[in-house]
């Protein structure tokens, strides 16, 4: 391979990092309290708000059934109302963002789920309030699982950016499609797949890795 | 406990006073061949009966009560109309004192003690801690309240993500407690369950009774004024249990802390209660002292609970062969079970009771056991003599404190 398409190879690498990153970390903000909010507003949880929870999970439904490719397009005008742009890898970071929102939310709220029912209740009979137990009990006790679900997510980001070439987002993906398929060039194509299962190797084991360390279970 | 030892036995045993009591009773009747025995046939078609309550034991000094329920009743929306866990409950709580609360599973034992801190609102009746309405409170209000009320579980309900001490720490991290002095007091409360080295230790890397000295420090943490335990120990061996129940009557000795424990266990409430109070359906139905409820259950559930810590029961081996007998004894016999408590307990009874009346007394079943240091037991003996003898005698040995019930042969 030369040396220019090394550099090219490199290029996609750093704007896959920087996508997945920034969405990924837009994702979290957003995602983790709307994965608290969706579990203590269920029926007979701390703070039951059964309308609320309704519609915040139908809304998190409905992002989550569209298909990317679907609302990378769909959401153009909001995302040059963002990123005041719509195309390149910045303009990419929005519907990811969005994408990994309700896909982070319901991880954590299967996360929180798992939390023992008898630490809320020993929470509440020392007289807690609903927000200490979520900061004292459901997140560290989660805290394993919201890493493993933030691990999932962002190797599934790193997949769905393969799709913001379509908005001139560039990446990893984008150079596979463009390149390695439209150019006929197999080596490319090849380098791109070594380079993405690498990637997700290392991300994995590390998410692997750390929630292990926080497990004390 | 004894049974039916031959007086031999018996005569090798360490001596007391209960003992030595069996012993004489057997050295005098023991030699005596079965076909001996008479009964009175037709004092057998008569259920058993009471010929007398025992004395009324002395009132306890009547500490203030602590918690007061009044007609407190739970009812839960279920799949067919609405289960009642609990219906009119009235309870008295007193300060300083281990309250136990037993019944088998369903009867309502986890929800009356959830009661007390309000984790289960009850749907009718009231709440009073130190006279102060629970149910009326505003939620801050209530969560000051919890944080004098300590409870511990059956499954120990510790932070995994949290260390020994750091467990510790919550309530106190909870209620705002500057980190100097959470740190000292965690050291204390380490010290008073026995567990200063495992401090750093995880809850996984701990044993099942030392999690719940680990909960127990806990639920002290900021010195509460009353301890909740819900089936504490259930989850423990018996050895653990021993130790745990321990550590739970030298705290409420200690600190003159109440406890208020919940259990299916009677050993629990033999070991660690004063007061008991056994539940059914949701409902109180018997309640006293457990020395009394030990020595005088009224109740059949309260008896079979009971039969777990004392052999109630006439061996069958035993129960045949009076039987056998007591077709031999026309109307010159009877069948008792006489209980016993306190002194009577190491008065010679039977012996003293042959040399007043013309009465043979034949020991066929017996136990010692002992409760909050009230001796009790139980004795099953055939006894021959005529009916006014009989009579005479029963009237002499209620005046002793002994209960006496007629047993069908």
């Amino acid at each position: 391979m030369s040396p220019e398409m090394l550099d090219l190879l490199g290029q996609s690498l750093v704007e896959t990092l920087w996508m997945v990153g920034i969405s990924g970390l837009v994702g979290t903000l957003f995602g983790l309290p709307l994965g608290i909010l969706l579990v203590i507003t269920d029926r007979g949880a701390l703070l039951q708000n059964v309308a609320f929870n309704r519609v915040l999970g139908a809304v998190a439904n409905a992002v989550r059934s569209t298909p990317f490719i679907i609302l990378l397009v769909a959401i153009i005008p909001f995302t040059r109302w963002v990123a005041g742009t719509s195309i390149g890898t910045t303009a990419a970071i929005v519907p990811l963002s969005i994408a990994a929102t309700p896909f982070i939310a319901r991880l954590v709220e299967a996360a929180l789920r798992e939390v023992d029912r008898g630490l809320i209740e020993a929470l509440l009979a020392m007289g807690a309030t609903p927000g200490q137990i979520v900061r004292k009990v459901l997140l560290p006790e989660a805290l394993p699982g919201i890493v493993s679900a933030l691990t999932i997510t962002i190797v599934s980001l790193i997949g769905h950016s393969a799709m913001a070439g379509a908005v001139g987002g560039g990446g990893l993906g984008d150079l596979g499609i463009r390149y390695g398929y439209q150019r006929f060039l197999p080596e490319v194509m090849a380098a791109v797949v070594v380079v993405l299962i690498l990637l997700v190797q290392a991300i994995q084991s590390a998410g692997d890795r750390l929630a292990r360390r926080l497990d004390h279970r | 406990m004894l049974t039916a030892t031959p007086a031999s036995q018996a005569g090798s045993r360490p001596d007391g006073g209960f003992l030595r009591f069996c012993h004489e009773a057997l050295a005098r009747y023991g030699e005596l061949a079965q076909g001996d025995l008479v009964t009175h046939a037709a004092a057998h078609d008569a259920p058993a009966t009471d010929i007398l309550r025992f004395p009324a034991p002395a009132t306890p000094t009547a500490a203030p009560a602590l918690f007061r329920l009044q007609g407190v009743g739970k009812t839960f929306p279920g799949k067919h109309g609405t289960v009642t866990a609990l219906d009119g409950i009235d309870l008295d709580i007193r300060e300083g004192e281990v309250f136990g609360v037993i019944g088998r599973s369903g009867a309502g034992k986890s929800t009356l003690l959830r009661v007390l801190n309000l984790l289960e609102r009850p749907s009718a009746g009231s709440v009073l801690l130190d006279g102060e309405e629970l149910t009326a409170l505003p939620a801050p209000a209530l969560r000051a309240v919890r944080r004098r009320i300590g409870m511990i579980f059956q499954h120990f309900n510790l932070l995994a993500s949290r260390t020994v001490a750091d467990n510790i720490a919550l309530p106190l991290e909870l209620a705002g407690v500057p980190r100097a002095r959470v740190s000292a007091r965690v050291d204390e409360l380490l010290e008073l369950v026995g567990l200063t080295a495992q401090r750093d230790r995880y809850p996984a890397q701990i044993s099942g009774g030392q999690k719940q000295r680990v909960g127990i420090a806990r639920a002290l943490a900021n010195e509460p004024r009353v301890l909740l335990c819900d089936e504490a120990t259930s989850a423990l061996d018996p050895e653990t249990t021993q130790s745990i129940l321990e550590l739970l009557a030298d705290i409420n000795r200690r600190l003159n802390l109440t406890i208020v424990l919940i259990t299916h266990q009677m050993q629990v409430i033999k070991a660690v209660a004063h007061r008991v109070a056994v539940l059914e359906d949701g409902r109180i139905v018997e309640a006293g002292d457990v020395a009394d409820v030990f020595t005088a259950p009224r109740e059949t559930l309260t008896r079979t609970l009971l039969r777990e810590v004392i052999g109630d029961d006439i061996p069958p081996g035993v129960h045949e062969r009076v039987a056998a007998l007591a077709r031999g004894w026309g109307s010159r016999g009877a069948l008792w079970r006489l209980s016993l408590r306190g002194e009577a307990v190491d008065a010679p009874l039977l012996a003293e009771l042959s040399s007043l009346f013309s009465v043979r007394a034949h020991l066929l079943h017996g136990y010692i056991d002992e409760v909050r240091g009230v001796p009790f037991g139980s004795l099953v003996a055939a006894l021959h003599g005529s009916e006014a003898d009989l009579a005479d005698a029963a009237a002499w040995l209620t005046t002793r404190g002994v209960r006496i019930e007629e047993i069908a042969a």
